[in-house]
């Protein structure tokens, strides 16, 4: 497949490198010494500006397969992919920070075939993870039926050193893999619980949460504090006052503050600085569930983390948007750090799959997750899931079949259109694309 | 030219005062045109028509100009045609020889201004003719003169809109259209059509006369007040008395959102509107309360709801003496004189909007204190109201009870100096039925007397009260401030 990327910066080059092995990567970037940055890549690098017709010929965009616009300014992005379209290209995908812009491609056709928002990805991910203090990560399938976490079993999780058969998981929900001091074990009946394992689970959303709270003993979440109404702050703001809750959210921009409390009714919005002690106090903020931190700067939202974690809060979110800062951020006491660009790069790559509507990556590289429909010549079809030659690191996850959720058991057997969504081994991740 | 160093174009305004009394000398042909047919005196109809006609023309005349007016202007018109409105609807009364110059200006004036406070105790004595016209002139002042004004004289579309704001009740004037001459012939159509639905249910299911039906629906839609009986409404039957109040309820409701509700088919924005909701909370809460303090009955539940309705969409219209009745129900009409209808309306007085406006201040406020720096905004009906018309609202509704307190010290003086026995509670009741023109207070001022035997220094007081609660005082209160002249 012929691949443009438009715009080399974090997003652009996460995407290049994914798809660079199997395909023939073009990435346009206007900043010299942003090509200088792709020299380690295998993939033709041209400057110039990716919105103008010329550039988009010289890139081959007539007969190009894919563009990905990536850059920064969303304008540009939709430009680019307009302009592609016109020449001939035949899948473009447009990244948007900007939500309205979404709305204005749902109505209507921009030129861009696929609109992926960052503020929305962004905010939906902190919001999925709420609340759930185990959690590191989540990741929604088949339109938010299904949600896969992984979960860090505390010390003092009451399921420590319990069966998985003993541990009552709910029906919903199947615990797809332990990893466990960087092995990634695919789970039996006998494998045991332990304190420091990573669970993934995979489930419907009720069953996985249900099952976490178990596991992290967190408390059921009341109350919120964001920090920074941006976007991404806004956003979630909405997600959560229609989760019925009833946010807290400090601005610091009087201007902004003003227009966040009109437009989020159940929001109760402070005009003041994340970092403010006295304010926090006097309105027993820090006494929250969870603290989100979603300012733009980094070390702004890590130096709120901190403080919140310091004053008592026992989740703490915070969003960080250099990649090198997020094992820093969580080695000093942050719980989740959230990177709107690897999770926009994650949803684009998604998208180049193919039959594979939907991948990602766990545990650097070790492991996959695949949501795949499944083939009606898969020899698996037909055959229960017991009996089925399945490969030896492979687990059939969830089955999404008309529109309802099966967590299969042994007795279940596959049909042809469902769509399964696999955990796999780095190693048998071939085999099984290829047996579905 | 502009005059002098004024920073107002009273050119340009007069001009279109001129044009506003020439075409009001029309309305002088509904009584003529009564007077001929019942055999009454019609001349005095025919010459205040053409003194209108001819005054009006030449003033037009004679301040031609074809510059348009600002806001500053638009306070002047309104405030000034407004008093000569009420000047000349004042003149049939003295010509047909009932009331000399004051008491006919103090009846013209809360004719227009739908006060509904009378001077006259006998009024069936009154040829019919002009028992029409006093109902007119409150049906007129209603939904406003200039609103009709702007419905239906051309070329009076630019200007137009400064004018209705000032003359529009409550804080901002809702435009159905983006023409503002047709959102005020929209305005008039519901006023026109909900008169004549009343005038045919007051006829064929209250089973009153022609005459009667037409002269109250006119002071009905107006949340007026005026009688063409003795007794007023108390002399109805019950189900002209149910009839009257649907439709006082109705003159207080928003015009703008019965339009949407009915015309456009959309009944939930009724029940949507903050507004609406607390104005029919309120109705009910009074009735409740009033029929607790005079005592249960199905007799009293009627005039309850009707006293409540008649007082707070500043009506007046009495089912009964409620001069009469204990005190704690008396000092609920009291404060519902202070309440009014909604914005919109033909009602007078503060009006709800702008009372639950402060209600949600006060609690925003409190809410302030405990949490210094939290943002919070006002909101109704969801949507979230300007800090700008919070802070007008709250200005007007202190600079009402601040005009209402020294009226009433000013009334209890010039009372006193006259000799007449009137309490505390009588004189400031007068002073609230004025300005929030209700009509009707207590003691010498109540529902079955008048406002007659006041001193007449009184009656300029009341008069002054009525004109400004009825331009919602600052079109009126600008004139007396200096820079408002000189820019």
């Amino acid at each position: 497949m012929r691949v443009i990327i438009i715009g080399a910066g974090e997003v652009g080059r996460s995407i290049a490198a994914a798809l660079q092995t199997d395909h023939d990567v073009v990435v346009i970037e206007r900043d010299s010494k942003r090509i200088e940055l792709l020299q380690n890549l295998d993939v033709l690098a041209l400057l110039g500006n990716g919105a103008s017709l010329k550039t988009l010929k010289d890139a081959g965009a007539d007969r190009a397969d894919l563009v990905i616009a990536s850059t920064d300014i969303d304008e540009v992005n939709i430009v680019a992919c307009a302009s592609a379209k016109q020449l001939g290209t035949k899948i473009t995908i447009a990244r948007v920070q900007d939500a309205e812009y979404l709305q204005t491609w749902r109505r209507g056709y921009l030129g861009v075939d696929e609109m992926v928002c960052s503020e929305l990805i962004t905010s939906q991910a902190i919001a999925d993870v709420i609340g759930l203090r185990g959690v590191r990560a989540a990741e929604e399938f088949a339109d938010g039926k299904i949600l896969m976490t992984e979960t860090v079993v505390e010390e003092n999780s009451p399921l420590i050193e319990l069966r998985l058969r003993e541990a009552a998981i709910p029906k919903d929900c199947n615990v797809a893999s332990i990893i466990r001091e960087n092995a990634v074990i695919i789970p039996r009946g006998e494998d045991r619980i332990l304190a420091g394992d990573r669970l993934v689970l995979i489930g419907t959303p009720e069953a996985v949460h249900q099952f976490n709270r178990r596991l992290s003993l967190s408390p059921t979440v009341k109350e919120v504090l964001i920090i920074g109404g941006g976007r991404i702050g806004f956003r979630l703001a909405q997600i959560l006052q229609t989760r019925g809750l009833r946010p807290k959210l400090i601005e610091l921009d009087e201007e902004r503050s003003r227009w966040l409390a009109e437009n989020l009714p159940h929001t109760l919005v402070f005009h003041g600085d994340g970092t403010d002690i006295e304010l926090l106090e006097r309105e027993g903020l820090h006494r929250c569930d969870v603290a989100v931190s979603v300012t733009g700067a980094d070390e702004r939202n890590l130096l709120c983390g901190l403080l919140l974690k310091r004053m008592g809060v026992s989740q703490v979110i915070v969003r960080v948007e250099d990649p090198n800062f997020i094992t820093i951020f969580e080695r000093v006491g942050i719980d989740i750090a959230i990177n709107p660009r690897r999770l926009i790069a994650d949803e684009i790559i998604g998208f180049t799959r193919g039959r594979i509507e939907r991948s990602l990556s766990l545990e650097q590289d070790r492991a996959e997750v695949l949501e795949i429909e499944v083939s009606p010549q898969s020899p698996l079809i037909g055959v229960k899931l017991a009996q089925a030659q399945v490969p030896a690191g492979v687990l059939i996850g969830a089955i999404v079949r008309e529109g309802s959720v099966i967590i299969p058991r042994g007795t279940d057997a596959l049909q042809p259109g469902d769509h399964v969504i696999v955990f796999s081994t780095k190693e048998a991740a071939a085999t099984i694309e290829k047996l579905l | 030219m502009r005059l002098g160093v004024l920073a107002v174009d009273v050119r340009a305004a007069f001009y279109l005062v001129g044009k506003l009394i020439k075409w009001f000398s029309v309305a002088f042909t509904l009584p003529f045109f009564y007077a001929i047919g019942a055999g009454e005196p019609w001349w005095p109809y025919v010459l205040v028509g053409s003194v209108a006609l001819l005054g009006g023309l030449l003033v037009e005349r004679a301040a031609r100009t074809e510059r348009d007016i600002g806001p500053r202007e638009g306070f002047f018109v309104v405030a000034l045609a407004w008093l000569l409105v009420a000047g000349l609807g004042a003149l049939p009364f003295m010509l047909v020889g009932v009331l000399h110059p004051l008491d006919a200006y103090f009846e013209a004036m809360s004719g227009f201004t739908t006060t509904g406070a009378t001077v006259i105790a006998h009024v069936e004595g009154l040829p019919r003719a002009l028992l029409l016209w006093r109902a007119f002139t409150q049906w007129l002042g209603g939904m406003g003169i200039i609103v009709l004004a702007v419905a239906l004289l051309p070329k009076l579309g630019v200007g137009g809109s400064q004018l209705m704001d000032a003359e529009a009740p409550g804080p901002t004037l809702e435009r159905l259209t983006p023409r503002i001459r047709e959102t005020a012939r929209l305005l008039w159509g519901i006023y026109v059509g909900l008169t004549a639905l009343d005038v045919l249910l007051l006829v064929f299911v209250g089973r009153l006369g022609w005459f009667d039906a037409v002269a109250h629906a006119f002071t009905t839609l107006s949340t007026g007040g005026f009688s063409t009986k003795d007794s007023g409404v108390a002399s109805f039957p019950p189900a002209a008395q149910w009839v009257t109040l649907l439709f006082m309820m109705l003159g207080g409701l928003n015009f703008a959102l019965l339009y949407r509700a009915v015309v456009r088919r959309q009944p939930r924005a009724l029940l949507a509107d903050t507004e609406a909701r607390f104005y029919g909370a309120l109705l009910v809460g009074a009735t409740l309360a009033l029929l607790v303090s005079v005592g249960m009955s199905m007799d009293n539940l009627r005039h309850s709801a009707f006293q409540a309705v008649s007082i707070m969409t500043t009506t007046g219209y009495a089912s009964t003496d409620f001069e009469q009745w204990p005190a704690a129900a008396k000092m609920i009409l009291f404060v519902l004189m202070f309440l009014g209808g909604c914005a919109g309306s033909t009602a007078g007085s503060i009006k709800v909007i702008r009372t639950w406006l402060v209600f949600r201040f006060i609690v925003r406020e409190t809410r302030h204190v405990i949490h210094p720096q939290a943002v919070l905004p006002i909101r109704v009906s969801g949507r979230v109201v300007s800090e700008e018309i919070v802070r007008a609202v709250a200005i007007f509704a202190i600079l009402y009870v601040t005009i209402f307190a020294f009226g009433s010290i000013v009334l209890l003086w010039d009372v006193a100096r006259a000799g007449l026995n009137m309490g505390i509670v009588e004189a400031a009741s007068a002073v609230a039925a004025t300005l929030g023109n209700v009509g009707p207070g207590f003691g010498p001022v109540g529902p079955m007397s008048t406002y007659a035997q006041l001193p007449e220094t009184s009656k300029i007081l009341l008069v002054f009260l009525m004109w400004a609660g009825r331009l919602e005082l600052f079109p009126v209160i600008v004139l007396f401030v200096r820079s408002y002249w000189r820019g």
